[in-house]
């Protein structure tokens, strides 16, 4: 069931000295599973972790996420 | 894999193992019109508590080999997860009392009855778990 949010967390990841899955789901309280199922697109985050994941690479949302219809 | 799909697999398994065979038995014994009540009570006994042994020890050995999981907290997708399983159970254990109730309007006898709501949890319980098998898998 892939969601029709895509995102670049893979390529920020990789652009913030290749942070691991874990090291990011440590920083938003998540398990690395759920980063990864993010990171696939079989899982659109809450609001609230979207907004932790774009905080914890400093840039805005969208810059994150993409809505593709 | 995570901790609690694991956990899910194991329940799935188990439960299709241990109770498949009770209720495999107890159907075949239905088939030739001969049930002893006091073996399938003791059948029945023996079953939960090698269910019960299996999988306390399984998710004591997952959660040894991958203790961090274990012990952290489910997140917002694992507990969307657990609750589409929960609501698919519901719809099997309404089905269930149905079944029930209809069985107490004609009178069946109450070892049959007892089997049928038993049947109606552990058929709940394994809907449950491969729901959430299916969105850990496919995505949710």
């Amino acid at each position: 069931m892939p969601t029709v949010i895509e995102n670049n967390i893979r390529r920020l990841r990789f652009d913030a000295g290749e942070m691991t899955q874990q090291q990011l789901a440590d920083r938003i309280g998540v398990t690395r599973q759920t980063v990864n199922a993010i990171e696939q697109g079989k899982y659109s985050p809450s609001l609230e972790a979207a907004f932790r994941i774009a905080a914890v690479f400093g840039v805005p949302l969208e810059s994150v996420f993409h809505y593709r219809p | 894999m995570s901790f609690r799909e694991k956990g899910a697999w194991i329940v799935v398994l188990t439960n299709l193992g241990v109770y498949g065979f009770y209720f495999l038995a107890l159907a075949a014994a239905l088939a030739e019109g001969r049930v002893d009540h006091a073996h399938f009570i003791g059948l029945l006994a023996r079953s939960i508590a090698l269910l019960v042994c299996l999988i306390v020890t399984l998710h004591v050995a997952v959660a040894i080999l991958a203790p961090r999981d274990a012990n952290a907290p489910r997140d917002e997708r694992e507990k969307l997860i657990a609750l589409k399983g929960a609501r698919a159970a519901y719809f099997v254990l309404a089905a269930t009392a149905v079944a029930a109730i209809w069985e107490i309007i004609v009178g069946l006898d109450t070892f049959l009855l007892a089997n049928v709501l038993f049947f109606g949890l552990v058929a709940a319980e394994v809907v449950q778990n491969g729901i959430q098998i299916l969105h850990y898998r496919r995505g949710v």
